[in-house]
């Protein structure tokens, strides 16, 4: 099929969808059933004020939690949930020499035992379904990699492929059926906006309440707005434990795994010259990385077809299942740096006399004022990204990414335009040749790259022969802290190993 | 030169190649849509549109200043929606793509000092079944 075949077979099944709308089966699953009563009634009676001690056990049962309902192959085929089931009885343990009443923690340890001992019956459910509509007459939609890594293995037997939601494009001719092994609420709405195929099913366990259908986020502001009606079957012994919570009892609880952040160590001060604000990343592979607001940062887009994979994200849309491309030991910055001013040769003194001239009178006015007003006074000025006025003061990052806004930042700075501003912007043409040169030797080496083992594993290590850029990585965003911390320059943008995305994936 | 195309230069390379007419029309022509297009290629005359990929914007490429619409492709193009100051701005949403980043880059757009237009009422365009249709004037 064409790409103009693909439009069109998609919005036919969007149409299709639209006017007769999804499918849920709601199906009673009596042991995840008690461990989801458990794990809500612990958050209810604990409440908003919970004591850290709780932390590890409530992660790991909800880890439980949510394999149960979004991998419900069977047992012998759950690997990793023994581990899981493990810590949880681990914790649970450890809990009795600090909490006063016991019977959150039996409650916690009898359901989590019982789904390491039942299989879920959405598993048996979900085979049946399959033959009934035919191997090849449908496929089965996974939240995410590592769970599609879960299901395949079981489902190979069946003959039936495993997708996750960004891999729906090229379906073979006659897949009519998509059984989608999630909650819509935790799957992008895409799969009911713009399915991939005329009919969509939801296979859920019953004892997860939320069955809304949300829309595109262009929907609500849109003309010709798509609202998808959900129809839901319930199927098996839906009876709900009788320690289970009235369904309109508010408890905080989020299902999807979450890391926990803590709280912001750092003291509410504006950071020293050698130290910036920057958000903690949580990587795959055990890695963390803290970001600064400044440059945008290189990045990969697997959708994208060879030769185009390679590319950049700015900070700010660095989210989770971001790829980014990352060097160990040393930030990419620093090396495209100094191979530009080898480039530029006799040039490059003048250059850096002009540019340490213009960040040395900023980081004058900086000291004078404060970040604060400083930023205020350039937005009033014009300057689009004053936000990120203390950034430039940095050596390696060139100068503002839009011409204007240095050009009215150098007039702030009441300093002759020339020639600080066209030695900043030769600099900046000689970064970007330099890295155009490195995008032509990445987009290489990730083209002989596996990217299954990358969905999988969440790293992959690129195999990049260019000077200075052995030890490459392509690593997923698993989570970006909602606050900042202050740290010192020379840690930004390295990554570094952290466990704390354990069971996050 | 007054259009300019940006995303990714495969795809859009492929796209122009379709040929478009109504097939259940007796001799109804199919004609590629590059022919109405014009793309810049090798063998064109004076005038063409350019086809800009989006990792191209990231390096430093402006669009041509004669330019008054550009489209953007998806993914990549919208990155740059801010630096681009053209009147006329086309941003093609694929609602396919399971991440949404793409449409809430437009909607923050939409919610920044913006002034809603109705696709129906004012461009007088309703769109085919199965399109979500947004419009919007911007102050630059």
């Amino acid at each position: 099929m064409s790409r103009i075949h693909e439009v069109i077979h998609r919005y036919a099944t969007a149409r299709a969808v639209a006017e007769h709308g999804v499918s849920i089966f709601a199906v009673g699953d009596p042991s995840g059933a008690q461990l989801n009563a458990a794990i809500r009634r612990t958050l209810f009676t604990l409440g908003d004020e919970r004591s850290d001690v709780w932390t590890d056990l409530l992660q790991a049962a909800n880890a439980l939690r949510w394999r149960r309902m979004t991998q419900p192959q069977p047992n012998s085929y759950q690997p990793a949930q023994v581990e899981i089931v493990e810590a949880v009885l681990r914790h649970t343990k450890r809990l009795r020499h600090f909490v006063g009443d016991e019977s959150l923690l039996d409650q916690l340890a009898a359901s989590a035992t019982a789904v390491s001992e039942t299989d879920s019956p959405l598993g048996p459910l979900l085979l049946d379904s399959i033959r009934e509509v035919g191997e090849s007459a449908c496929i089965v939609v996974a939240t995410k990699g590592s769970a599609r890594a879960g299901l395949q293995v079981w489902l190979d037997q069946a003959g039936v492929p495993v997708l996750v939601p960004g891999e729906l494009g090229h379906l073979s001719a006659g897949t009519e059926q998509s059984y989608v092994i999630a909650p819509p609420a935790f799957v992008p709405s895409s799969l009911m906006t713009a399915p991939a195929t005329s009919e969509v099913t939801f296979v859920i366990p019953a004892w997860f309440g939320n069955r809304a259908a949300p829309c595109s986020s262009l929907g609500p502001h849109a003309e010709g707005r798509i609202e998808v009606k959900a129809a839901v079957y319930e199927i098996g012994d839906t009876t709900e434990p009788p320690e289970t919570l009235p369904n309109d009892t508010e408890v905080m609880d989020t299902y999807f795994p979450q890391p926990v952040w803590d709280s912001r160590l750092s003291a509410d001060r504006e950071p020293a010259s050698d130290e910036v604000m920057a958000w903690k990343v949580l990587l795959g592979g055990g890695l963390a990385l803290w970001l600064d607001d400044g440059d945008r940062i290189r990045s990969l887009d697997p959708r994208q077809p060879e030769g185009d994979r390679v590319g950049y994200t700015s900070v700010s849309d660095v989210t989770q299942g971001t790829y980014l491309v990352l060097r160990e030991g040393e930030t990419e910055r620093g090396v495209m740096y100094d191979q530009a001013m080898r480039a530029l040769g006799p040039r490059a003194e003048g250059i850096l006399a002009t540019q340490e001239r213009w960040k040395r009178a900023l980081q004058q006015r900086l000291d004078q004022r404060g970040v604060r007003r400083a930023a205020d006074e350039l937005f009033a000025l014009g300057v689009r990204s004053a936000g990120q006025v203390r950034a430039w003061t940095e050596a390696r990052l060139i100068c503002p990414q839009r011409d204007t806004d240095f050009a009215l930042l150098l007039e702030w700075l009441a300093m002759t335009s020339q020639p600080t501003y066209d030695n900043a912007i030769t600099l900046r043409r000689a970064v970007h040749k330099a890295s155009a040169g490195l995008r032509k030797e990445l987009e290489l080496a990730v083209s002989q790259a596996n990217f299954r083992t990358l969905e999988r594993d969440g790293i992959l290590h690129l195999d990049v022969s260019h000077e200075g850029f052995r030890g490459m990585i392509v690593t997923r965003v698993l989570a970006r802290s909602p606050f900042t911390e202050i740290v010192t320059r020379s840690q930004v943008r390295l990554p570094f190993s952290d466990v704390s995305a354990q069971w996050l994936d | 030169m007054d259009l300019a195309l940006v995303g990714t230069s495969k795809w859009l390379r492929e796209d122009l190649d379709a040929l478009i007419g109504n097939s259940n029309e007796d001799g109804g022509d199919r004609t590629p849509l590059s022919a109405y297009v014009l793309p810049y290629g090798e063998r064109v005359g004076t005038w063409s549109t350019p086809v800009i990929p989006s990792a191209r914007l990231s390096e430093g490429e402006a669009l041509p200043e004669s330019c008054t619409t550009a489209i953007l492709d998806r993914y990549g193009a919208f990155k740059y929606l801010n630096d681009i100051t053209v009147p006329i701005v086309v941003c093609v949403v694929d609602r396919s793509i399971a991440d949404e980043s793409d449409a809430d880059t437009i909607i923050e757009a939409r919610l920044s000092n913006s002034r809603p237009i109705s696709v129906v009422a004012d461009l007088h365009w309703t769109p085919p079944g199965a399109v979500e249709a947004l419009g919007f004037t911007v102050s630059l």
